[in-house]
């Protein structure tokens, strides 16, 4: 039940506001990524609730619209190009026994994007990664996490 | 509770032309050569073919040195159309490693990336004289995959160089494997690095200057231990990294009341003592880890190894790029509308009536 710093060599997920601020191109995260991709290798991993996150817009929009334009189609098709060419770590067992572990313990009045992130940052804890974010209510997520998992938050600003 | 992974295959992949491919129909004594230009142009790499090409009636196959041990094979499989003098297929492209070294994984990874960004790499071919491009799209995530690896093999040839060891690489390797040569190597290049760690267990004798060291600081504290010797194994070989300070950062007693009893008795017996560090940090400053006493590399390495820069940046361009393309051609509200986050919380909203659970 810790929340730690990333270290240079600690693998991250994306959380969905620092992956829409990528889409959006925001310089911080420009940087922040190319930073990490110089000491990993690798790009930054999504989790599949991020996934969910990231498609559920364009759904949405389909929904509430009935149609979609030709342009939204393709922005579509290059957001799955995008998810195809990161890692992405499956809500697996591991990642719900540890997000029932969590989402039992926060308080009752938390905002409800923090459930969601709870499942993030259970998938991330499950897979040994850390979670880059800009939202600090991963703080809270960190303080009710099993005893031996230290939940490693990097804070990237736009 | 427990995380199954799978060990990482350590393979190359096969690059496919996309399109069909048109070339001049090779002779025995037709010396083609495959030439890749490296990022930015700024130079281009060249490699001869190993005896004759094999060809045969629908496909020709050709083996490139690169380096010892490594052989990029360039297959095509189509048809002759001799009225035409030319030969028509797809084309594959891929490395062949003859012995499993770190140095023959970092050339063909090296290599592989170079090509994976240019998206194309030429065949040259002396008799008839002709250069014909040949074109084809490789997964963004593989590129990665190709420069994780080179990474690693990296640091296997700067252990091996400290050491004077020689490693083979395994067809996989284990996550916890690929930890163990970071460590190692960050102990030969960095000598002093912060690395993530649990618990420490170790033992203490009960005196007064132990009792007052470890009881009497507020927790959590910065602890500095003793240095002692550290050795780690990397692929199967024990490396020795010699002594090394360790400063667990955060620190908190695990058994604390157990261990203030035992200490308390002040008569000299050891102590377990169980220590963990809150944020999972513990630096270690390692004074006689092995030294790269020779930073040089042979030239041909050192230019592959100075591409790093611009693979990275080639890399990062590629995927800004596609990210920037998920938003493209729409107007503020569409992003907006699209990037909203989804409310599928308000499903798990617990009723709050009987107060906060904090």
């Amino acid at each position: 039940m810790a929340v730690g710093p990333t270290l240079p060599d600690t693998s991250l997920v994306l959380d969905s506001n620092i992956l829409t601020a990528w889409r959006y191109q925001k310089l911080g995260v420009l940087q922040a990524i190319a930073a990490y991709q110089s000491r990993l290798k690798l790009l930054p991993a999504l989790t599949s609730i991020t996934v969910y996150e990231a498609l559920y817009g364009f759904e949405n929009s389909a929904v509430k619209s009935n149609e979609i334009n030709e342009q939204t189609k393709q922005d579509r098709i290059r957001t799955e190009q995008l998810i195809k060419s990161c890692d992405v770590l499956s809500f697996n067992q591991a990642s719900a026994e540890i997000a029932a572990y969590i989402i039992t313990r926060l308080p009752k009045n938390i905002p409800k994007d923090t459930l969601l992130d709870a499942l993030i940052a259970a998938t991330a804890l499950a897979h040994g990664f850390g979670v880059a974010t800009r939202d600090k209510g991963f703080e809270l997520i960190g303080k009710h996490t099993p005893d031996h998992l230290i939940l490693r938050l990097a804070f990237w600003s736009p | 509770m427990s995380t199954v992974t799978l060990d990482q295959p350590i393979a190359g992949p096969v690059l496919q032309g996309s399109a069909p491919i048109s070339i001049p129909l090779l002779r025995p004594d037709s010396h083609p050569y495959l030439l890749i230009n490296t990022p930015g142009e700024r130079y281009r790499l060249e490699f001869p073919i190993v005896g004759s090409p094999i060809i045969e009636d629908n496909k020709i196959i050709a083996r490139f040195i690169v380096d010892d041990n490594v052989y990029l094979d360039l297959k095509i499989v189509g048809q002759s159309i001799e009225s035409e003098n030319k030969f028509t297929g797809q084309f594959s492209l891929f490395y062949q490693i003859e012995q499993r070294r770190p140095r023959a994984h970092f050339v063909a990874d090296t290599l592989m990336a170079v090509i994976g960004l240019a998206g194309r790499f030429d065949l040259e071919i002396s008799k008839p004289k002709v250069s014909t491009n040949l074109n084809f799209e490789l997964q963004l995530l593989e590129i990665s995959k190709m420069l994780c690896r080179r990474q690693m093999s990296y640091r296997l040839m700067v252990i091996e160089k400290a050491t004077g060891k020689q490693f083979l690489l395994p067809s996989a390797i284990s996550k916890s494997e690929i930890e163990g040569i970071a460590f190692v190597y960050h102990a030969i290049a960095d000598r002093s690095f912060v690395w993530h760690s649990g618990k420490m267990e170790f033992a203490v004798p009960a005196t007064q200057e132990k009792l007052a060291l470890l009881l009497q600081s507020e927790q959590p504290f910065n602890i500095s231990l003793e240095p002692h010797s550290f050795s780690e194994t990397v692929l199967g070989e024990s490396i020795s990294l010699g002594s090394a300070k360790i400063v667990i950062v955060d620190a908190v007693l695990r058994n604390l009341n157990e261990v203030r009893r035992e200490l308390e008795k002040l008569d000299g017996r050891l102590v377990n003592v169980t220590i963990e560090s809150l944020s999972g940090q513990v630096r270690y400053e390692f004074q006689e880890a092995p030294c790269l006493s020779d930073k040089s590399w042979e030239e041909k390495i050192q230019r592959l190894i100075d591409l790093e820069d611009q693979l990275d940046t080639a890399l990062i361009a590629r995927y800004h790029a596609l990210a920037a393309s998920t938003l493209e051609g729409l107007t503020e509200e569409e992003k907006a509308e699209i990037t909203m986050p989804s409310n599928i919380g308000e499903a798990f909203l617990i009723d709050d009536s009987k107060g906060d659970n904090n």
